[in-house]
């Protein structure tokens, strides 16, 4: 039962696009990919239910020396609620939004199958069957991106995500490559129960390997490009793009950690990239004015923080913020359209964050932490958690001394404090539920680096951003804004020699203008 | 080209290092070179303008020329959808005959091919319908850096776009431009040089580039080269490059920011910095055979293979050649001619001579829409239900305001974009209602400020996206799958405080002055009904940039519904009546009037600012706006897409479902302004096609009203034309394409991708269905029952408004009596027309 399940969840989308592939029209193709992929949510979300009372999903078939096909336990069934819910949500979307396009029917054909593939990524039994579902995965998102190639943008848009992927991809086969040749088929499952002991530099190379196949897949620096390159492909494409396939790093990641932990300087690296990735990103982030750019900058730096926490080893901490973060995206970038709405009322509010005294900051800071200290201390929670959370204080502050400068008195701060007491341990029950749930499916936290001594420079060096972006005027930060402002637009830096003109033909003179 | 004289006081001011005439000279060319380019309006208040109004002054068709070369845009309506509308009957044979007759003068000639006889009208239909489609318009002229470095060119569009784009943004970022208010040029002249990146001679040339844009262009224009005789010619080419961004810095500048002087400064000092000195080419042009154009005898081969002739005979050949190759021969302008022909033909039928008098005689409300496509159908449906008489009248009610929502912090102008507005006007809480506005207004900007600050908060935007994804999702999955449920959700909530939009502070004289205007304007002075309703239009709809598109354009790109309620409030008000019995208008005490609101997306009707229940006419009134709303409905729905045949596609569904890319259909579709009685339309299915302004030459003896209707209202209702015109016939270039892939920049317009030029116009979506165009692109035929010699004496005082008349920007036919047929007015002369099937 659970593995016809576990086949139906991850093969509908694509079996139903290519099995309705002959249908004429485009709706039609659309609502079945829609109808199917609905279905594969369905059993995704029975699957979860039996996987949580203890089974693990396999379904596979002996091929060579190891059973290929589809296994899933806790870690997978989170990764497939979150791509075929998601790719449920866009596809239904797409009915509508790409109504009468005249890429609607490639739109589904290709969304179906992509879906397919990136429930397979983390659902594969063996390592060659991830790299397989890695690499189509990679295929059907550079054809997505290349749905309207008449425009020049989109153009640069499969030319930039075909090199990155191509780089990372190449990577992860090498990897995958080798170890096969050094131990034979590698399952998953038998990766993170007995993984084989590397030696030293083959650890280091097969880690490196990996690491930049997970980088150039979730957008590190410095792949970081191609995600802005993309933004000429329809809004639902960037919706899928930025909650089931960037995110995939993390998974890979986490997958061979086993792997991966053997060789600490890897760890370092991600840890590195990761934290230079969330800086970058945010500081894009901050400076573009438009809200597609926004959004993908954002996603830079949100994967950045991904890849950090896994190179920490707050592995549920990483899982848990691919999943909501990808939820969260694919919501934001589904409503772009309202950003002129948005303006709108910000304009017409009237709301302003300059001049809040330093007291309020400071009594913000105390409503905000206090709930969430309180809880952590309740639930005894291990420190890289307790850093976590520092991180949703600043959000809880920064957004406390907003609402009180606006709202002044003792009603404002009564407001706070009774949403601080709200979110704050609602948030933090909900991390740690989840962290409960998919504990048995992923390797116990071992970072390393000690979880403090980054975290805490990370948190300081982000909150120094604002300082320098709400300046007035200074040579830093002049200089930064002007660095933030051309770097995320995705588009190349000029070469820096003086370009020298063609020879050219004088042209003959144009006809009389009549 | 127009040149505008520079204001000499002004120059003497700026006066910099420059010699003052060659300044003045240059601001001069930048002004001219300007004309080619529109004004886009920012989203926030997007009201349609013609994108070649600087070039109204030239008649349409050289105009046309002019744009589709300097720009390299169609310019007129695909010639493949003209014959199939010649093949369906849309065209008519007649129309196409008609138009032959009207422009070739020597239509009737005969011509001899071998045994056939023919004339020069046959051969040049034959060749419209058959002959070789012409090539797509190219842009002609190149810039120095186009023709001779392309990759510098691109370099430079990158460049200039991303500083347009952090110049001009409205409050997307968070991290704004610093020092912004040196304007687009001085921004990037103070910051430019830490690009990343940057090439060596820029950043030198951005060290000692004047601060003054003007002394910055001549200097480029010195160091390329460029001779004084072309540099209006190159200012010209360059601002074609980037038409968006042109475009929106021409709104800018008439809103106190920079323009295309700072755009023009920003690209000349990059190419004089990128590109050799003294590079200039002679001639920029392309040659004129390589963009594939067809000669006439071309056309005329083709012509001679299809009748079975062959081309050897070349007496023939050159015949049917000179027929085509006749001057008159506009084939694109022929065709548009005659597509709009059909059209006029189909409509002067439908009105006919409104020989019996039509329209209830007693009615029970006098109900005011705006002169709005949409409010026809409204009209039409409502008259059908009751006895209603209907007006149209401009839907910003004549009430020139500047408005403040309750609790906003700006006011913006509330009128037409040509009018000045005359008053602000705040909307006040009423007294009941006063603190909880006050608690609603804090509360709202309080989550604004806390939202942004957590979203720029660095460390907290990585648990403030988890946070927040974790709602989000089941948020989208009821957006998505359940619309309909999300907006009745959304009506459920708590009504806002009410409040009241009273002109109490505008001085007593000016109200009334504003009262008479409205009844005046309307032709409402006697025979009162007991209701007058001003019933302006908003639309609702959801996750759309487009939204103000769907407003009320006389209300500046925003809903109606304050200047309804303005409007009512100065009838209602008891000084302004003492006054308007003085001059004459005596309103009975029995009437009252009252504001309306249709919401066009779902076709809800709302009566604003009343106890529906408290009087029974109003209940009734009320009750029939429903019946109204629900008949325009069922009437609309079916030219929908996807209506009916998907749950999620009803219109009332489509206001809050962010997926929905066809909301409503707007104003696609608007084709003629009528001006005259509503008597001759009552009962007539105009198709909510046509802007209706009533008007009654009886009641305006001076020609007062009628001045102000054809200077006004017919204004409007071109630009609002030509920007449904220019969008269809060139969706890409003059509209912004498919939906699919717009992203907001600024919250002032949207690119394509992550850069790259603003998109004009609107989109796919709002004029097409699939590869279907929904819109016809016409130009606005207007139809005015009025005595001739008052037009004749309104053309000649309003040049603009003649420019347009003359200039065959618009077609204006003007009857006087229902009986007589109606005459064109031809650049000062009047031309019966007739209509042959």
């Amino acid at each position: 039962m659970t593995s016809s399940l576990l086949i139906a969840a991850v093969g509908l989308p694509a079996g139903a696009a290519l099995a309705a592939l002959p249908a004429r029209r485009s709706t039609t193709l659309a609502s079945v990919v829609t109808w199917a992929t609905g279905l594969a949510f369905a059993c995704a979300v029975v699957l979860a239910v039996l996987v949580a009372s203890g089974t693990t999903a396999v379904a596979t078939v002996a091929f060579g020396d190891a059973a290929q096909g589809l296994r899933a336990d806790r870690l997978t069934v989170v990764l497939l609620l979150l791509v075929l819910g998601v790719s449920w949500i866009v596809q239904r979307f797409s009915v509508r939004s790409l109504a009468g396009d005249a890429k609607a029917r490639r739109f589904s054909l290709i969304a179906g199958l992509l879906t397919t593939f990136a429930a397979a990524t983390p659902a594969a039994a063996t390592l060659l069957g991830l790299a397989v579902a890695w690499t189509a995965t990679s295929i059907a998102l550079c054809a997505l991106i290349g749905l309207y190639r008449g425009y020049d943008a989109a153009e640069e848009g499969i030319r930039r995500t075909g090199v990155a992927l191509l780089v990372g991809d190449a990577a992860l086969w090498i990897a995958v490559l080798v170890l096969t040749a050094e131990y034979g088929q590698l399952s998953i499952a038998s990766l993170a129960q007995s993984p084989p002991d590397l030696s030293t530099p083959l650890a280091v190379a097969v880690g490196a390997l990996v690491l930049i196949a997970a980088c150039a897949r979730s957008v590190q620096v410095p792949f970081h490009h191609w995600l802005p390159a993309t933004l000429a492909s329809p809004t639902p494409v960037s919706a899928l793009l930025h909650a089931g396939v960037v995110n995939a790093g993390a998974v890979l990641l986490l997958l061979l950690s086993p792997l991966l932990t053997q060789a600490p300087v890897v760890m370092w690296g991600a840890v590195a990239i990761g934290a230079v990735t969330a800086i970058v990103g945010t500081a894009l982030m901050l400076a573009r004015p438009d809200i597609k750019g926004q959004l993908a900058q954002s996603t830079v730096a949100q994967m950045g923080f991904m890849v950090l926490t896994c190179g920490l080893g707050l592995w549920a901490a990483a899982v848990f913020h691919l999943a909501a973060h990808g939820a969260y995206k694919a919501t934001r970038f589904l409503g772009s359209g309202g950003a002129v709405a948005a303006i709108t009322a910000d304009r017409q509010s009237g709301a302003t964050s300059h001049g809040v005294p330093l007291g309020t900051t400071l009594l913000a800071a105390l409503i905000a932490a206090a709930p969430l200290a309180a809880i952590a201390i309740a639930l005894d929670l291990p420190a890289g958690s307790l850093l976590l959370l520092a991180f949703g204080a600043v959000a809880l502050t920064q957004a406390g001394r907003s609402w009180m400068a606006s709202v002044p008195g003792a009603s404002g701060i009564l407001a706070f404090g009774v949403g601080s007491l709200l979110v704050g341990p609602a948030y933090t029950l909900v991390v740690e539920e989840f962290a409960h749930f998919i504990e048995p499916a992923i390797p116990a936290a071992q970072g390393a680096l000690p979880t403090p001594l980054v975290l805490i420079p990370l948190a300081l060096l982000l909150a120094a951003l604002p300082i320098i972006t709400t300046r007035r005027s200074s040579a830093l930060a002049d200089r930064a804004y002007v660095w933030a402002l051309t770097a995320g637009d995705g588009s190349r830096p000029p070469r820096s020699r003086r370009g020298r003109p063609a020879p050219t033909l004088v042209i003959e003179a144009e006809g009389s203008q009549s | 080209m127009t040149t505008l004289i520079p204001n000499p006081a002004e120059s003497q001011q700026r006066n910099g290092s420059v010699v003052p005439s060659r300044r003045e000279h240059l601001l001069a060319e930048v002004e001219g070179a300007a004309q080619i380019i529109g004004t886009a309006l920012p989203l926030t208040a997007f009201v349609g303008l013609n994108p070649l109004a600087g070039l109204e002054d030239m008649a349409w068709p050289a105009a046309t020329a002019l744009a589709a070369r300097t720009l390299g845009i169609r310019t007129t309506t695909d010639e493949m959808v003209l014959r199939a509308a010649a093949a369906s009957g849309r065209i008519s044979r007649g129309d196409l005959d008609a138009t032959i007759a009207a422009r070739l003068p020597r239509a009737a000639d005969e011509l001899k091919i071998g045994d056939r006889v023919t004339t020069w009208g046959e051969v040049v239909i034959d060749d419209l319908l058959s002959g070789p489609l012409d090539p797509a318009p190219v842009r002609r002229r190149r810039t120095l850096a186009e023709a001779t470095a392309p990759a510098l060119a691109a370099q430079i569009d990158r460049r200039t776009a991303r500083w347009c784009a952090a110049y001009t943004d409205e409050g997307q970022a968070a991290w704004t431009l610093p020092g912004r208010e040196r304007g687009l040029y001085g921004a990037w002249l103070a910051l430019g040089r830490h690009e990343p990146g940057i090439p060596k001679t820029l950043r030198a040339a951005l060290r000692t580039a004047p601060a003054d844009p003007v002394d910055a262009i001549l200097g480029a224009l010195d160091h390329l080269g460029v001779p004084d005789a072309e540099v209006g010619t190159y200012l010209q080419t360059h601002l074609c490059v980037q038409p968006g961004w042109a475009s929106h810095l021409r709104w800018r500048e008439q809103a106190g920011g920079s323009g295309v002087l700072d755009l023009l400064a920003l690209r000349l000092v990059q190419e004089a910095a990128l590109l050799p000195a003294g590079g200039w080419l002679p001639s920029l042009g392309l040659p004129l055979a390589s963009d594939g154009s067809i000669t006439a005898r071309d056309r005329a081969a083709h012509l001679l293979t299809r009748w079975g002739i062959g081309t050897t005979r070349s007496a023939e050949l050159e015949a049917v050649a000179r027929a085509l190759a006749a001057p008159e021969v506009r084939r694109d302008v022929l065709w548009q001619e005659a597509y709009e022909r059909g059209y006029q033909r189909v409509l002067l039928a439908e009105i006919g001579d409104g020989g019996e008098v039509r329209g209830p005689s007693a009615p029970a409300a006098q109900v005011v829409c705006c002169i709005d496509t949409r409010s026809e159908g409204l009209r039409r449906n409502l008259e059908a239900i009751g006895d209603y008489e209907t007006f149209g009248f401009a839907g910003f009610f004549g009430v020139a305001m500047a408005y403040q929502p309750a609790g906003a912090a700006e006011a913006f102008a509330q009128c037409p974009v040509p009018v000045p507005t005359a008053f602000t006007v705040t909307e006040e809480p009423r007294e009941r209602a006063v603190g909880a506005l006050q608690a609603l207004v804090t509360r709202r900007r309080g989550l604004r400020a806390a939202a942004h600050a957590a979203h720029a908060s660095g460390a907290g935007a990585f648990p403030l996206a988890e946070a927040t994804g974790v709602v989000a999702a089941p948020v989208a999955a009821a957006r998505t799958f359940a619309p309909g449920l999300v907006g009745a959700l959304r009506r459920r909530r708590p009504a806002p405080p009410a409040t009241q939009v009273s002109l109490e502070a505008v001085p007593l004289e000016q109200r009334i002055d504003v009262a008479e205007g409205i009844l005046r304007g309307i032709g409402i002075v006697r025979d009162f009904a007991p209701l007058i309703v001003f019933c302006g239009h908003e639309s609702h709809t959801t996750n759309n940039p487009y939204a103000s598109a769907l407003d009320c354009g006389a209300c500046g790109g925003h809903g109606g519904a304050p200047n309804a309620r303005a409007a009512a409030a100065l009838i209602n008000d008891p000084a302004v009546r003492e006054g308007l019995a003085s001059r004459g208008i005596h309103v009975p005490d029995g009437t009252r009037a009252i504001a309306a609101i249709h919401e066009t997306t779902a076709d809800h009707l709302h009566l604003l600012d009343v106890d529906t229940d408290a009087d029974p006419a109003i209940a009734s009134l009320a009750a029939d706006l429903n019946r109204a709303g629900e008949a325009l409905t069922r009437e609309r729905s079916a030219s929908l897409p996807g209506a009916g045949s998907r749950r999620g596609a009803a219109p009332e569904v489509r206001t809050d479902d962010w997926a929905q890319v066809f909301p409503e259909w707007g104003l696609a579709g608007n084709a003629a302004l009528i001006v005259g009685p509503r008597a001759r339309t009552y009962g007539v299915d105009l198709g909510r096609r046509t802007f209706l302004h009533s008007y009654d030459a009886a009641l305006d003896p001076g020609g007062a009203v009628l001045e102000q209707i054809l200077t006004a209202p017919l204004v409007v209702a071109h630009g609002l034309n030509s920007q449904y015109y220019a969008s269809a016939v060139d969706p890409l270039r003059m509209g912004s394409g498919t939906k699919a892939v717009h992203n907001v920049v600024g919250g002032v317009g949207v690119t394509a991708a992550a850069g790259g030029d603003l998109l004009l116009g609107l989109p796919w979506q709002s004029i097409a269905d699939g590869d279907r165009l929904v819109h016809e692109p016409m130009r606005l035929l207007v139809l005015v029952e009025a005595p001739r010699a008052e037009v004749d004496r309104i053309l000649a005082a309003h040049d603009n408004v003649r420019a347009l008349v003359d200039g065959e920007w618009l077609q204006l036919l003007v009857r006087e009596t229902p009986e007589e047929p109606w005459q064109r007015s031809l650049r000062g002369d009047w031309l019966p027309v007739t209509h042959a099937a």
